[in-house]
This record gives structure tokens, C-alpha cells and sequence, in this order.
């Protein structure tokens, strides 16, 4: 394998100071400021309003002009931006706020999928099409989600009327209750999206276009993920002494991330977690949780 | 007492793992940042390589 040349070497490392300079300076200046302001709060409506008055007033090429102008000046220059690429898509995200974050996606207009399926994803967006490509906007509703949530019980989303989109619409989509996808177009999409992350609803679900039925669900929230996967490994370790942590988990506000913690504590422990299993038998709010701790204590009182 | 996992009731109401669905652009980048947070943990938590030793 050649060498690595030494000169390269060292302009990299120079480079990436210049772009952590160039970067502390952009996110210092009124402009960024102003939009990470305008993104401030804890009430979903509330974001979702100032997020759309930061895409309607935000001139962004102004915006991003010392970052462009730092990139034609030095070929090695990172913009400070998480970047994402499909064959469809590439996106960056700008601006990366507590409660929400805004990102730039170009799709090519000609190349999108279609789906079977349209994702509910939770939280709400608020939509800049700077470039509409001549698309439509497909929509549908569902209800909204309640603490007693069942995929049998579960209700068809219904399918909205289609919006034609034109150069600059801004549109808001409570991902809670609503969904959308884009088709028909026929040039290049530029949007600029921003994401609100608060009163965002705990499941992701995935609804078939064709009859509206419940096809998946899944989790919304990272750190209940990260839990179950860390409850298995403390399992499979052999990890006794961590009943406390098990017990916590067995009370976290997602019903799957509590019945998730109670298989696990007892492929670990089940003397330890027995007690608490009959308390969610009894007392767990959702009502397949206090099914399936009921069944399982019967499995364990009289094992076939 | 350990209890077997396969006679531990499942829910009715089956739930993936955060990023199983997509849902935005970033969603497979999300789940990637998961998996690799989880195997440093693992890491940090096994520096002999065995889980429990």
C-alpha cells in the first residue's frame, strides 16, 4: 500500500481546524442564532409555529453563504452538517436545536419509491418546499395513539386528500395522526424540513396504503431501544446484581420496554423477579402486559 | 430459579427496535449510532472479551 503523503497529512489536520474555526463562527453569527431562538419551547404547537415562521423568514442561501464561500475557497473544508445519501435523497441537517432540528434534502423527483406502505412517525414537521418538482403530496390519518395501544385492536388509516405542491409551500404534518408521501414529480425536490422532537408520541407506526391496516410498530424512542438491548446483555452476563436496574425497567413509561425488562429479569433471576411479576399481573396499566405477566405466572407455578 | 425465555409470554402487540421502520433519512444512520454506542458499552464493560468475566 503507497505511503501516505506527508504534505496531504498535514493539510488535513490544518483543514479541520479551519473548519471547526469556520464552523464556531457560523453558529455564532445573529443568523444562526435567530433560528435556533425561533426553535425555543417545550409546546409542540408552539415549535411547530415558530419553526414555520424561521423556514418562511430564513433566507438561506444568505444563511450559508460563509459556508460555501469556505468550501470553494478550500477543497478540504467539512461543513459542520450530518449528512445522509441514498440513490433517491441527499440530506444534511443545518441546525440541530434541543427541541428541534432542521434539515436540506434534495431528492431526484424522478427516482421515488412507492411505497406499500405510509409511516405515522410521531412527531410533527413543518415542511419549506424551496423546490417542488411538480410533486403531490399524499396523505392519510389515523387515530391517535392511547396508553392501552394494541396492534389487534388498532384502527385502518383513512386517506386524506392529495395536495399539489408548488415552489414555496410550507406544510405542517402532525406525524401523531398524520401521514405523507411524495409522487408525481417530475423535476428535483428541495426542501427544507424542520423536526419537532417534543410531545413526540412514544411508537412509530406503519400503515399498508392499499386497506389502511396496522402492518408494524415500532419504538420511537432511542434510549427505551437502548435499555432493552442492555437488559439482554446484563441477562446473558449473568448479571444478579443488577435486579435494581431490572425492577426500574420493569416501571418505564413504554409498556414493550416494561415487559421487555420483565422476560429478561426472569431468564435471569426469577426468584428475584417474581414479586414484581405478580404486581404486573395485577396492576400494569396496559392491558397485554397484565396478560402476559398473568399467563407467565401460571407457566411458572404449574411448568408442563 | 432461572426461567426458560421461551416459556415467558410474549406481548400481542409486538414492538421493533427504534429505527426498524423508516422514518425519516436519517433513521438507518440513528440505528447504526445505536448498535455502535452499545458495543463500546460492551466493550468497556468486558475488558477481558467474556461477558461476566
Amino acid at each position: 500500500m503507497p505511503a501516505f503523503p506527508q504534505g496531504l497529512r498535514a493539510e488535513l489536520i490544518a483543514s479541520r481546524r479551519l473548519s471547526l474555526a469556520i464552523a464556531k463562527d457560523w453558529r455564532g453569527s445573529e443568523e444562526y442564532r435567530a433560528i435556533v431562538r425561533g426553535l425555543e419551547g417545550s409546546d409542540p404547537e408552539v415549535l411547530a409555529d415558530g419553526a414555520e415562521a424561521v423556514l418562511a423568514q430564513t433566507d438561506w442561501p444568505v444563511l450559508l453563504a460563509p459556508l460555501i464561500d469556505a468550501l470553494a475557497a478550500y477543497p478540504l473544508f467539512e461543513p459542520p452538517f450530518r449528512i445522509s445519501r441514498d440513490a433517491v435523497r441527499t440530506g444534511a441537517v443545518l441546525i440541530d436545536a434541543p427541541m428541534a432540528s432542521i434539515s436540506m434534502s434534495l431528492l431526484d423527483g424522478k427516482a421515488l419509491p412507492s411505497p406499500a406502505t405510509t409511516i405515522f412517525a410521531g412527531y410533527i414537521t413543518v415542511t419549506r418546499y424551496l423546490r417542488a418538482g411538480g410533486a403531490t403530496l399524499r396523505r392519510w390519518e389515523v387515530d391517535s395513539l392511547t396508553p392501552g395501544f394494541t396492534s389487534a385492536t388498532a384502527t385502518p388509516c383513512r386517506p386524506l386528500p392529495s395536495l399539489a405542491l408548488t415552489d414555496g409551500a410550507i406544510i405542517r404534518c402532525d406525524g401523531r395522526t398524520r401521514s405523507q408521501l411524495l409522487g408525481d414529480a417530475s423535476g428535483p425536490i428541495l426542501t427544507i424540513v424542520a423536526t419537532i422532537r417534543a410531545g413526540a408520541a412514544p411508537l412509530i407506526r406503519e400503515h399498508r396504503i392499499a386497506d389502511g391496516a396496522l402492518v408494524r410498530v415500532a419504538s420511537a424512542d432511542e434510549a427505551a431501544s437502548r435499555t432493552e438491548m442492555l437488559l439482554t446483555f446484563l441477562r446473558r452476563s449473568g448479571r444478579t446484581d443488577a435486579s435494581p436496574r431490572f425492577d426500574a425497567a420493569t416501571r418505564d413509561p413504554a409498556f414493550h420496554t416494561r415487559w421487555a425488562a420483565m422476560r429478561e429479569w426472569l431468564g435471569l433471576d426469577a426468584r428475584a423477579a417474581l414479586a414484581r411479576l405478580s404486581e404486573m399481573a395485577a396492576n400494569d396499566p396496559h392491558p397485554e402486559v397484565r396478560t402476559a405477566a398473568a399467563a407467565t405466572l401460571a407457566r411458572i407455578a404449574c411448568p408442563a | 430459579m432461572i426461567v426458560e425465555m421461551s416459556a415467558i409470554a410474549e406481548l400481542g402487540t409486538q414492538v421493533a427496535m427504534h429505527g426498524a421502520v423508516r422514518a425519516s433519512e436519517i433513521a438507518i444512520d440513528d440505528v447504526f449510532e445505536l448498535i455502535v454506542g452499545i458495543i463500546v458499552l460492551v466493550i468497556e464493560m468486558t475488558p477481558d472479551g467474556v461477558p461476566g468475566g
